[in-house]
């Protein structure tokens, strides 16, 4: 027992060294800023409907190559759970979602604001987010570095049967048809080995053309399939925006729509933190999951979809939990979970820091420094926003017709300035051209974007692994963590294929 | 001999075409030109294949799906013509095997046999898209395989033009044809507004370096602005003044992107 305790207290004391650490860099003037500036630029991608986070930071990535790889990070994280909060602004007030993790935000949250309760809705978002950030951060905290010890241990064997379970895990959890996630995983897989091959030298796919043999553009990908397509897929519908007018005031939730709430934001975060770890998982699968779960729990159902405080908390805390929680498998692991980690990897990249259990040791500033400023954040977030709505409010009565020319001019600057050369804008152009055809087909693309990042490190293992074990493919039978790995993959596939799951996932997915 | 195929749902029938032409692709591609290796020592032919492959199965089920799934979706019947099918891969498979009679290399070879020869392969793919009655293709197919052909004319065009030289007219020409490119595929789905965004791209992207970034964005929004709903000239031109007032300060002058403000030709 005393031993427990004393291990434990070396355990506490080496987090509190390392929060001290990450403190120490996120609240240098600079870091502070760029911070500052992610959650800002976070907020207001999220407040307008039409650009998320995805192609927001496809185009700041460009723009990073200027800034130190601390700083980098912090802004794009900033971003991505910057955007929560303003989605959630759209969603009460406007009854569109900003952003696709607050889709179910709009079914109370849009309630609450007609019947005058527009300032307590988004106060209890801002709390339960700001409570579920600080919760998250300390799970990253304490979960990354045990996770992170157990990855150094992988060989190459194990890191495939991982990406195997990853991507799988991610097309269970894409709505649509399983079938078409796979194979949009396949395609994306295909698509990230367009380039020179490591091992031979040889450039694969590149028809002879030389850009193409430095492989296909990430960035041109994530901003031609959800930025360039998202925008079309808009113009294409006539708009109608109905905003809501009246003035909010009072942005303090009472006594008792705490009483009601405190236990929806706790539920939210845990489950929230829960599924943002898993591969797959994130912001947007975790508000819907919260939801559901809400409305179960709850003693008066029928009171959800009619202004019910809890199905606010819930899912807007489980979406910000989410958010944060992703990043533990990009940096432990090196994997992303989902399309908007695949770009922090990018951003990585680029700064040419290879993503992965050594990044925590051989830069503790990075990573510490990343986790502290999710908090300061966060705080950022709360103490900002709430005073700041009345000027996204009127952000929100920017018509489209104006929004949609200026997030081009931004992206294709962007795309553009990756390499100085107009190769990249039409890729871009022509990624847009197979996003639209993506929506069309209803083809989920973010199984795609996961692919194509794990492509060549999945070719990579895989030759690694062969050649180890001299050809023998049983080898990720015979090492075990591989084999628990391929066994819960092939576990999940079956689960939902067995028709009776088969049939209510795809009856949670058009309830949600 | 007429055969009705029901599909019950369009999206699936297209989507297991597409992921049938991208696994073949990659597939056929990568065996054709790499090396396969061995599975101790893959080379870098072996997981294309692999995955190539298993796009394509993956494709075929897909495919078969959409004639199997039960949808509420409108049954789509094809009169399915299998004769104009047989036609047409018996076709193809001849014009496979004189494949030779297109070699200029070959002795024996005259244009009159590469004429005949491409007619031949020309009415194979006729036949094969005459088997099914074209009005079930939800788009229309023609303005894609001109817009496809074009499309890989200003592809040609661009492996054989100098890298990065400003030569205006050749630019002016290649932006032209890869728009209409652009422009046809997208026009076969209908809608004005999703082509007109990707053809403002497209001009974007190979006037920014001859004409400096003022002019790129001005135009990308004037184009771009056309494919919305409405057109307001007054509130579009002070939009594309404020944006390039801003991209230049914000861009160039402050993130210092190396990038020209105006026309080449003026500095």
């Amino acid at each position: 027992m005393e031993s427990f305790f004393g291990e434990f207290g070396v355990l506490l004391g080496t987090l509190a060294a390392n929060l001290g650490l990450g403190f120490s860099v996120a609240l240098s003037w600079q870091n502070l800023l760029y911070c500052l500036v992610g959650v800002l630029l976070g907020t207001l991608i999220g407040v307008l409907p039409g650009i998320g986070p995805i192609a927001t930071i496809a185009m700041l990535l460009p723009v990073t190559f200027t800034l130190n790889p601390t700083s980098a990070l912090i802004m794009l994280a900033g971003i991505y759970y910057g955007a929560q909060y303003g989605g959630s602004t759209t969603a009460i007030l406007v009854n569109i979602p900003g952003e696709s993790s607050s889709v179910v935000t709009c079914l109370d949250g849009y309630q609450m604001a007609r019947q005058g309760r527009a300032g307590p809705a988004l106060g209890i978002a801002a709390i339960g987010s700001f409570f579920a950030g600080c919760v998250a951060t300390i799970i990253i905290a304490v979960a990354a570095p045990p996770l992170a010890e157990v990855a150094l241990k992988f060989g190459p064997a194990e890191y495939f049967s991982l990406m195997v379970l990853g991507l799988i895990a991610a097309t269970v959890l894409a709505h649509g048809s399983l079938l078409k996630a796979i194979a949009m995983v396949l395609l994306g897989l295909l698509l990230g080995l367009v380039g020179t091959d490591v091992n031979s030298g040889v450039a694969r796919f590149s028809f002879g053309v030389s850009e193409l043999s430095d492989g296909i553009g990430f960035v041109s990908v994530a901003m031609g399939v959800f930025g360039f397509a998202e925008i079309i897929a808009n113009l294409e519908q006539k708009e109608k925006r109905e905003i809501f007018t009246k003035k909010v005031s009072n942005l303090l939730p009472s006594l008792q729509d705490f009483k009601d709430s405190w236990a929806s934001i706790l539920r939210g975060t845990a489950l929230g933190s829960a599924l943002g770890i898993l591969p797959g998982g994130g912001a947007l699968l975790a508000s819907f999951a919260a939801y559901t779960l809400e409305k179960k729990v709850s003693k008066n159902s029928a009171m959800f979809g009619k202004g019910a405080i809890q199905g606010v908390a819930a899912p807007e805390s489980a979406n910000n939990a989410g958010a944060q929680t992703s990043f533990i498998p990009l940096l432990t692991l090196g994997i992303p979970s989902n399309p908007v980690m695949a770009l922090m990897i990018g951003a990585m990249m680029i700064q040419g820091i290879a993503p992965g259990p050594q990044v925590m040791t051989e830069r503790p500033q990075l990573f510490w420094g990343m986790i502290a400023s999710m908090w300061v954040g966060n705080l950022m977030l709360v103490v900002l926003n709430l005073p700041m709505i009345g000027m996204w409010i009127k952000l929100l009565m920017v018509p489209y017709r104006i929004l949609y020319p200026s997030i081009l001019v931004f992206c294709c600057i962007g795309v553009y300035s990756i390499s100085n050369s107009p190769f990249d804008v039409m890729q871009t152009a022509a990624f847009g051209v197979v996003g639209y055809i993506f929506v069309k087909l209803e083809c989920e693309p973010a199984p795609l974007i996961l692919g194509f990042i794990l492509g060549p490190l999945m070719e990579e293992n895989l030759r690694r692994a062969m050649l180890l074990s001299r050809g023998d493919p049983l080898v990720f039978f015979q090492r075990p963590i591989s084999l628990a790995m391929l066994l819960i993959a092939a576990f999940l596939l079956v689960v939902v294929l067995a028709p009776a799951v088969r049939k209510k996932r795809e009856e949670a997915f058009v309830e949600a | 001999m007429k055969i009705d195929l029901k599909i019950t749902s369009s999206k699936d029938f297209w989507a297991g075409l597409m992921f049938i032409a991208f696994g073949l692709a990659f597939w056929y591609i990568a065996q054709k030109n790499y090396a396969m290796g061995t599975s101790v020592r893959m080379g870098p032919a072996y997981f294309p294949v692999v995955l190539g492959g298993l796009l394509a199965a993956l494709g075929l089920v897909v495919f078969v799906q959409a004639f199997l799934a039960k949808s509420s979706e409108p049954a789509i019947t094809i009169p399915f013509r299998l004769w104009y099918l047989v036609a047409a891969l018996v076709l193809g498979a001849i014009a496979y095997f004189l494949r030779d009679m297109r070699d200029a290399t070959l002795p024996g070879y005259t244009v009159g046999k590469e004429v005949v020869h491409t007619v031949v392969s020309g009415i194979a793919g006729v036949l094969l898209f005459g088997a099914f009655p074209v009005r079930v293709f939800p788009f229309r197919i023609w303005r894609v395989i001109i817009g496809l052909g074009l499309g890989g004319f200003a592809y040609w065009w661009y492996t054989q033009m100098p890298p990065h030289e400003a030569n205006v007219a050749a630019l002016a020409g290649h932006t032209l044809v890869s728009g209409l490119a652009v422009g046809l595929i997208f026009a076969a789905f209908g809608e004005r507004s999703l082509w007109v965004v990707l053809f403002s791209v497209v001009v974007f992207g190979y006037v920014l370096k001859p004409l400096g970034l003022v002019a790129a964005t001005v135009l990308l929004v004037f184009i771009s602005a056309w494919g919305g709903h409405e057109f307001k000239p007054k509130e579009v031109t002070i939009l594309a003044v404020a944006l390039a007032i801003f991209s230049v300060l914000s861009f160039v002058k402050g993130l210092g992107l190396p990038m020209n403000i105006w026309p080449g030709f003026w500095e």
